[in-house]
């Protein structure tokens, strides 16, 4: 015959909570529950339990979920977008290749003067074409110099290819040139002299030194560059 | 190995990137919308958090399909995305800012085929029995803890089989046992008061 | 201005590859070898410092937690002060596998597009972010070497876990200070505070919601993407003299340095601890190097200074190739590093 088994044991309370949810071969436990008055009873709460949450009416997902799915795959589109060319960057050799990837981003001829280090157009027709949304930039002839000046500056990178062009986006990107440049010269008791230049704004610095510091202060630097865009 | 009911459908969403909701997409969508909007209704415990839940719960089914390999059941998949965003949306809904989604049209929502009370904005009623004790139910719900009320769910809402959870959940058949044991225990306690009141003793 | 989301998209991958590669550095332990200090073995082993301190060391990757913390970051760009404040969510399992996972951003504000991509940039920063950006204390004898801690008398409660307090100050470099609320039994930071030398506050994280428990089914743990590979195994093409600083802050040891390929561009990092704080130096190597000995001397370089908050950062370019330090040191460190490596 079966063992006593006692109620507050785990196995038979969850034996009950099963039996309480349906047909349950177990009889065993069916011949203890006739004779037991607290199975009996625990076995009563348990299928109450289970019929109440049962008997919760069904929901039916109301037509404005439709429009909001609807949203949400475009928005995913956009960002499986973004995070695409996040990560596929890297392997990209072409610039080409880059534009059939994400399609409406980049004009793959700008983006091929910018590797031959031509910036023939660094005037607002070239920021507009390059970023698809018009933005006021404060002082084109201003600008046009300081792209001249930072893509010279940053030409040893252009032989990375797409990496060159995304350093001159960079710098092209910047909307406040607070470039200053004040010399001070220092010189230790050994190695090469060193002469400080300034650099008032952050968005000025070299790509790597700027998305080092991003990660050093939990994005700040991106943060701040995305929300200054204008709408 | 059981032939998954949903396999062609899923399938056929993988040979495609979605653009809108269309074609395979729209027929899975319409599948599931019903299931993934009542598991998240039943585990938020209220209509706008669960349009909100079940928005992400298919966004991140629509975004991961292509990653889907069948080594479970597609079903629990879906269901364990669903418990996951309305667990998440609850905790999350005290620091949200920002809407996630720029909607267009909000004014359908929560209303429309929902028969469901979203209990923060309606009004106490001197309602029908049946609904006053429905809406007691999920309240005792609702006060579980989350890994409690998903299991209780997914067992009494969707009707999901042991292994169905244990594949939903991550969680082995064991621990479903447990839990379900622990989740009865917890209802006893929310739902005397209301047993005591409806029921006679 | 041109619009970030497209530009971001370019330069992200560069920069996140770049930072996912740090993040997957070595850097769970500090300077291996022990503390050779007198004063530093008289701190270790003094009966005085609480065994949560010690609890400190690596607790992010060996206890499981999980939670969502508030993330602030209050510094002057260009004289202007600006605030980065969001929401991210944290799920460690406590077998060094980790997700963060941003949330919600309070401020500055963004639309849509904007945000997204913020978004993208965090979760592919999230390794830098584990190892780097979140306050660890790495080799409890170097870090007592470095800096003063002091218990204090407040017990605040944090996301409803009973915490004690400490303050932080170090002993050299800037001045600055850390209050931490940390969990005795586990070690983890569940509040970090930093200060800079004036009291203002300059970067927060709290968490609003904390578990030992975490749900762990349906997390993606990061998974490092561009590792590096450890200097002294790397196979470096010929000519190419990578430079070292020779001479490091007060109380920095070197922690690593790897080899990072990206898009055919070879950087060598290297990171350097105090047992809190790094600094790194950086070194893009020339895309062609010249068949001659690279190591020219030059009469003068020209280092390009910036600072954002406690961080210096310095450029230096020289031939072909690009040297970067930042860090929460001087001025003064600074280009004693560089000339020392140059």
């Amino acid at each position: 015959m079966s063992k006593e088994r006692h109620f507050d044991c785990e196995s038979v309370r969850f034996a009950l909570i099963q039996r309480a949810d349906g047909p349950h071969d177990d009889a065993a436990l069916d011949a203890h529950v006739v004779g037991c008055a607290v199975c009996r009873r625990e076995l009563a709460r348990a299928e109450l339990r289970a019929k109440l949450v049962r008997s919760l009416p069904r929901a039916q997902a109301p037509t404005a979920l439709d429009g909001i799915v609807v949203a949400a795959l475009q928005a995913g589109a956009r960002q499986a977008r973004a995070a695409r060319a996040v990560e596929d960057l890297p392997t990209l050799a072409a610039p080409e290749e880059l534009a059939r990837r994400i399609p409406g981003l980049v004009a793959p001829a700008v983006l091929d003067r910018l590797v031959g280090e031509d910036l023939a157009d660094p005037s607002m027709t070239f920021a507009r074409r390059y970023a698809g949304r018009l933005q006021r930039l404060r002082a084109p002839t201003e600008l046009e110099g300081r792209l001249r000046r930072n893509a010279r500056r940053t030409s040893p990178l252009l032989g990375a290819g797409i990496l060159g062009a995304a350093g001159v986006l960079l710098v092209a990107a910047v909307l406040l040139f607070t470039y200053v440049g004040r010399e001070d010269t220092t010189t230790g008791s050994s190695g090469p002299e060193l002469v400080i230049e300034r650099v008032e704004s952050i968005r000025d610095l070299d790509p790597a030194a700027g998305l080092l510091l991003s990660g050093l202060t939990g994005g700040f630097v991106d943060a701040q560059r995305l929300a200054q865009e204008d709408s | 190995m059981k032939l998954d009911p949903d396999r062609e459908l899923v399938e056929a969403c993988q040979a495609t990137t979605p653009t809108g909701l269309e074609g395979a997409f729209r027929r899975l969508y319409d599948q599931y919308k019903d299931r993934v909007y009542n598991v998240c209704y039943r585990i938020t415990g209220n209509a706008t958090d669960a349009l909100d839940a079940s928005q992400e719960t298919f966004g991140i089914m629509f975004r991961k399909i292509s990653e889907f390999r069948f080594e479970s059941k597609f079903s629990s998949w879906v269901y364990r995305i669903g418990v996951n965003a309305s667990i998440d949306h609850k905790r999350r809904s005290a620091s949200r800012w920002l809407p996630s989604l720029e909607l267009h049209g909000d004014e359908s929502r929560g209303s429309a085929r929902a028969e469901l009370r979203d209990e923060r904005t309606e009004a106490p009623l001197s309602a029908a029995t049946r609904h006053e004790l429905e809406a007691e139910v999920q309240a005792a719900i609702s006060r579980l803890s989350p890994k409690l009320r998903a299991i209780v769910v997914l067992r009494y809402v969707e009707n999901l089989s042991y292994e169905e959870i244990s594949e939903a959940l991550q969680i082995s058949l064991g621990t479903v046992k447990s839990r379900l044991s622990r989740a009865h225990e917890a209802l006893d306690r929310e739902l005397t008061p209301v047993l005591d009141r409806h029921y006679l003793r | 201005m041109i619009r970030a989301q497209r530009i971001g998209g370019l330069v992200a991958a560069f920069g996140l590859g770049f930072l996912a590669a740090c993040g997957g550095g070595d850097a769970s332990s500090s300077a291996g070898a022990p503390s050779t200090s007198e004063l530093g073995l008289l701190i270790a082993r003094s009966p005085a410092v609480p065994e949560f301190v010690s609890a400190m060391v690596d607790a992010p990757e060996r206890v499981a937690h999980g939670g969502v913390r508030r993330v602030e970051y209050h510094l002057a760009v260009a004289g202007v002060p600006a605030s980065l404040v969001y929401d991210e969510r944290v799920t460690a399992d406590g077998q060094g596998r980790y997700a963060i996972e941003p949330v919600a951003v309070a401020s500055p504000a963004m639309n849509v597009p904007q945000r997204e991509l913020f978004e993208e940039l965090q979760r592919a920063r999230q390794g830098f972010f584990f190892k780097y950006r979140d306050l660890r204390v790495r080799g409890l004898d170097l870090f007592l070497q470095n800096y003063l801690v002091q218990v204090l008398a407040s017990a605040p409660v944090i996301a409803g876990v009973e915490c004690v307090e400490i303050q932080i100050t170090p002993r050299n470099g800037p001045a600055r200070s850390y209050q931490l609320a940390i969990e005795a039994r586990s070690g983890l930071v569940l509040r970090s505070i930093e200060r800079d030398g004036g009291g203002t506050t300059i970067a927060s994280t709290t968490y609003l919601e904390f578990t030992r428990e975490p749900v762990l089914a349906g997390v993606e743990f990061h998974v490092e993407r561009f590792p590096g590979t450890p200097l002294a195994t790397a196979a470096l093409s010929a000519g190419a003299a990578p430079a070292a600083p020779s001479v490091l802050p007060v109380g920095y040891r070197e922690v690593s340095s790897e080899v990072v390929q990206l898009a055919g561009t070879t950087y060598i990092r290297r990171v350097y601890g105090d047992g809190l704080e790094n600094v790194f130096f950086l070194e893009r190597v020339a895309a062609t190097l010249p068949t001659s000995q690279v190591t020219v001397a030059v009469p003068k370089l020209t280092v390009r200074m910036s600072e954002l908050g406690p961080f210096r950062i310095a450029e230096v370019v020289r031939g072909g190739g690009s040297f970067f330090l930042v860090g929460k040191i001087s001025e003064t460190d600074v280009l004693e590093i560089l000339r020392s490596a140059l």
